[in-house]
């Protein structure tokens, strides 16, 4: 037997397929325990997660918590889906271990109503991830040049002036640029996140990611996780879509992902 | 238009998608044992790093190790020793670059 590694919790929902994803070691079974209403989906592992190895893995061994994660991850995927249908369930964090059945038992007692509420209020909603990034700055700079009439203004009166005047002239209008740039970037970021909320009962504004943890050449300008009525996830998708489109003119592009287990909107 | 496409799964998404999420975000339910990572943003930069330097050697071809069975369990430890004090290093210049 050995420890109880929890993955999500779930309402009792009955004539859902066992999950066939491995646990968190690679080996043991995934399987449900009832609890009242609700659903734990659990693995046994003889792992031993409270050894001074597997704390000391966790600190320093990269393979093991990326192999963990994705393997957690696996299961609460798995544990969401019928059909193509994807249930509402509460996803815990990496590394919640249990002695025993009756260790998790308690805890659910103890829990219980938050955990209700939690479901509550994901019930028929989706997570979904939207990321914006931008492709190309000098390309956003050169636009602002064009277009942005306090520019444009600014540059006819460098025109008009006598060489040395315009030498100083160029600075101010460097810092101009800069600025104009920022606001543009606010802007079309604002238009973005507001457009997409309209199709959402919630939303989260999280950390961009920088380019070491993304991977990508471009730069991250916006990352935003939305909880949306399933009836509405395809007016979702579609006006993702159209604003991607809008924004490649602008050297942006839109990254959406989902459904996710929502791990942004089940906090008690 | 690659890049325009919108993914429906989140399959696609990225690892650093991922353990932004099953790292930081979720549930955290008082069980009995808990197991403590490291700070996220860190593991995530080792984790690229570590996956980038295993393609690199591959596309390299060096990747004898995947197909010598006797060998790969002595290479693998000292592959793996070689490639932390790498990351070490890397995440280092990282640190301070920043």
């Amino acid at each position: 037997m050995g420890e109880l590694y929890l993955y999500c919790l779930r309402e009792n929902i009955e004539g859902i397929p066992t999950i066939s994803a491995k646990g968190i070691d690679g080996r043991e079974e995934v399987f449900i325990i009832p609890y009242q209403e609700l659903e734990a989906i659990v693995s046994n592992s003889s792992e031993g997660f409270a050894s001074e190895e597997i704390q000391k893995k966790a600190k320093e061994d990269v393979n093991w918590i990326r192999e963990k994660a994705l393997a957690h991850e696996r299961v609460i995927e798995e544990a969401m889906s019928k059909g193509n249908k994807a249930l509402s369930l509460i996803p815990m964090r990496f590394g919640a271990v249990f002695k025993d059945r009756m260790s998790l038992e308690n805890a659910l007692n103890r829990d219980y109503s938050m955990i209700k509420e939690a479901l509550e209020r994901i019930h028929g909603k989706q997570e979904w991830s939207a990321k914006v990034y931008l492709k190309n700055k000098e390309f956003l700079e050169q636009m602002v040049k064009e277009t942005n009439e306090v520019i444009k203004q600014k540059e006819e009166e460098i025109a008009s002036l006598p060489e040395g005047m315009a030498f100083f002239m160029e600075e101010e209008l460097k810092e101009a640029v800069s600025k104009e740039v920022d606001k543009e970037l606010n802007n079309i970021i604002n238009v973005i996140s507001e457009s997409l909320k309209k199709h959402a009962v919630d939303s989260i504004k999280g950390k961009n990611l920088g380019r070491e943890l993304t991977g990508k050449k471009e730069l991250m300008v916006l990352n935003v996780a939305y909880l949306i009525l399933e009836e509405k996830v395809e007016h979702f998708k579609k006006a993702a879509d159209d604003l991607n489109q809008n924004i490649q003119t602008k050297g942006f592009y839109l990254e959406c992902s989902g459904p996710w287990p929502a791990y942004n909107f089940t906090s008690y | 238009m690659a890049q325009a496409q919108i993914m429906h799964s989140t399959e696609a998404a990225g690892l650093a998608e991922i353990l932004e999420r099953v790292l930081d975000k979720g549930i955290v339910i008082a069980g009995d044992i808990k197991i403590q990572i490291a700070d996220v943003e860190l593991l995530t930069i080792k984790i690229r790093l570590m996956i980038a330097s295993v393609d690199k050697a591959k596309e390299m071809g060096i990747d004898w190790w995947e197909h010598d069975s006797y060998l790969s369990s002595k290479a693998k430890e000292v592959e793996n020793q070689r490639k932390i004090e790498e990351l070490e290093a890397a995440v280092e210049k990282l640190k301070n670059g920043a």
